[in-house]
């Protein structure tokens, strides 16, 4: 595939576009072969003539120092001190394989050493604090079975560096890291990542304010991730449909205001829900999926959260929500408040008062919730239904038949 | 954007297992009574745990507030 067709398809919208998969630009450099049990770190690296190519990394080592091989070709090697951050100005005339619609040239930066964290979030020391930089890294490949943190390994903040060019993330091999907070924040065009992070257990921000990247070949763990809050903050990830995405959290205890404020279109399908089968933390989805005005659906599977405070308030978009076991929900405030597209709920067992009111429902859909709710003495208000007016007295005894009261 | 109500309606607070307000303000039914609002004034109060407010009383709105601390405006911008 040529650059041009590669462009084409990566700015295409829609029309005969079928998939959203991230295609690699053909034009970039192969990251090198490595073999699990390696201690190597590659970055490809945009660099551009004429102008600074700041590169600043930091490592620590378990013994000895690290090694920077600049342009992987043995010509320019240096050695840092555990914990010390190293500082590069990268040489264009060294670059390889120019994109000339983009501008730059390419660079493959190795480094080795008894590895046990690398990040890339530094400040050049010759860039002044809040200047808001962007480095012209493009891909990141890790191998190594002893790094166990890549907290704010792509992080981006004004008062250091953004990453915002950065498409590509590979942990390769054997993988013990169990902490990636922010680990990707704020890498805007990030399109895929992949790897083991089943030894996670910490995800704070880990995927704020990220593209819309692939997940299909990242494997997250399956039990005891103590830390989601804010993870997808923000995050242009649209979807979480494909049978291996889908599976994203089920190792998630507590899920505090993952996607607040983000552009989630997608949660699960009806053949492939999302499995939430760690939760267990009283706050359950406590305000998990508010203010995601573009989400259209939520299809869950194994979720039985004991809270739903505010779970999808401001979800103006969202049609559907299926598969919570609310038999142990103890606090439904604002669950749906503004969800004004809401026609089609099933959560079975509630014994808490909530309210649907200024939702969509028909007649068929207010039925369906009656069936679902569990025996208490409690209220569910409905006011202000498109369904409500079709109510007969036989729906409502579902309800009521139940010890619920029902508010019109 | 939902607001407290301004109409007349029934309310009722419900304590356990965390406070819940729920309001109606045209019709309140279960199997031992059916509530209306326009004839609230045949009732005697409170029935269940409803009354009849023409202005919301001040402990809803107390609860209203405290779960509207800052009623942030969504826009879908990035933070």
């Amino acid at each position: 595939m040529r650059y041009e067709q590669y462009i084409s398809i990566r700015d295409s919208g829609g029309g005969s576009c079928t998939s959203r998969e991230w295609i690699r630009n053909p034009d970039w450099l192969d990251m090198p072969t490595t073999v699990d049990g390696d201690n190597v770190i590659y970055l490809l690296v945009a660099v551009r003539d004429n102008a600074p190519n700041f590169l600043s990394l930091y490592c620590t080592t378990s013994s000895g120092n690290y090694t920077v091989d600049l342009y992987n070709d043995g010509t320019t090697i240096s050695s840092h001190a555990s914990g010390s951050q190293a500082n590069f100005d990268l040489d264009y005339t060294k670059g390889q394989n120019e994109i000339a619609k983009d501008g730059y040239k390419q660079v493959m930066v190795k480094i080795t050493g008894n590895l046990t964290k690398f990040d890339l979030y530094r400040i050049h020391p010759d860039v002044q604090v809040g200047h808001g930089i962007c480095s012209g890294v493009l891909s990141v490949k890790i191998t190594s079975q002893t790094i166990n943190s890549l907290r704010d390994v792509l992080r981006g903040n004004a008062n250091r560096v953004f990453h915002r060019m950065a498409e590509e993330f590979e942990f390769f091999g054997t993988s013990n890291v169990t902490v990636f907070q922010n680990s990707f924040y704020e890498t805007r065009k990030m399109g895929k990542i992949k790897g083991d992070f089943s030894n996670g257990v910490n995800f704070n921000s880990a995927f704020a304010y990220t593209g819309d990247f692939d997940a299909s070949e990242l494997i997250m763990p399956s039990s005891g991730v103590t830390n989601f809050s804010q993870s997808f903050a923000g995050s242009f990830k649209r979807e979480f449909s494909s049978p291996n995405e889908v599976s994203f959290f089920s190792g998630v205890i507590y899920p505090v205001t993952t996607f607040s404020a983000g552009f989630v279109e997608l949660l699960g399908t009806p053949s492939n829900p999302v499995d939430f089968t760690s939760l267990s933390n009283i706050n359950g989805f406590y305000q998990a999926f508010q203010n995601q005005v573009r989400l259209t659906q939520a299809h869950f599977v194994n979720a039985a959260p004991l809270g739903m405070y505010r779970a999808f308030r401001n979800d103006y978009s969202l049609t559907t929500v299926t598969g919570i076991d609310g038999s142990g929900v103890t606090n439904m405030t604002q669950t749906f408040q503004n969800c004004y597209s809401l026609s089609w709920l099933r959560i079975t067992g509630l014994t808490v008062s909530f309210t649907l009111e200024d939702c969509n429902f028909s007649r068929e859909g207010l039925v369906q919730v009656f069936n679902d709710l569990g025996i208490a003495s409690a209220t569910i208000t409905v006011t202000n239904n498109p369904g409500v007016p079709n109510l007969t007295p036989a729906d409502i005894a579902i309800a009521t038949g139940k010890g619920w009261t029902v508010t019109t | 954007m939902k607001s407290i109500p301004e109409q007349p309606a029934f309310y009722k607070q419900y304590l356990e297992p965390t406070e819940f307000w729920s309001v109606g303000i045209n019709k309140v039914e279960n199997t031992e009574y059916i509530l209306l609002i326009e004839n609230h004034e045949q009732y005697e109060y409170p029935i269940d745990g409803w009354y009849y407010h023409a202005t919301p009383p001040q402990a809803y709105i107390d609860w209203w507030n405290s779960i509207h601390p800052e009623d942030e405006e969504v826009t879908g911008e990035l933070l």
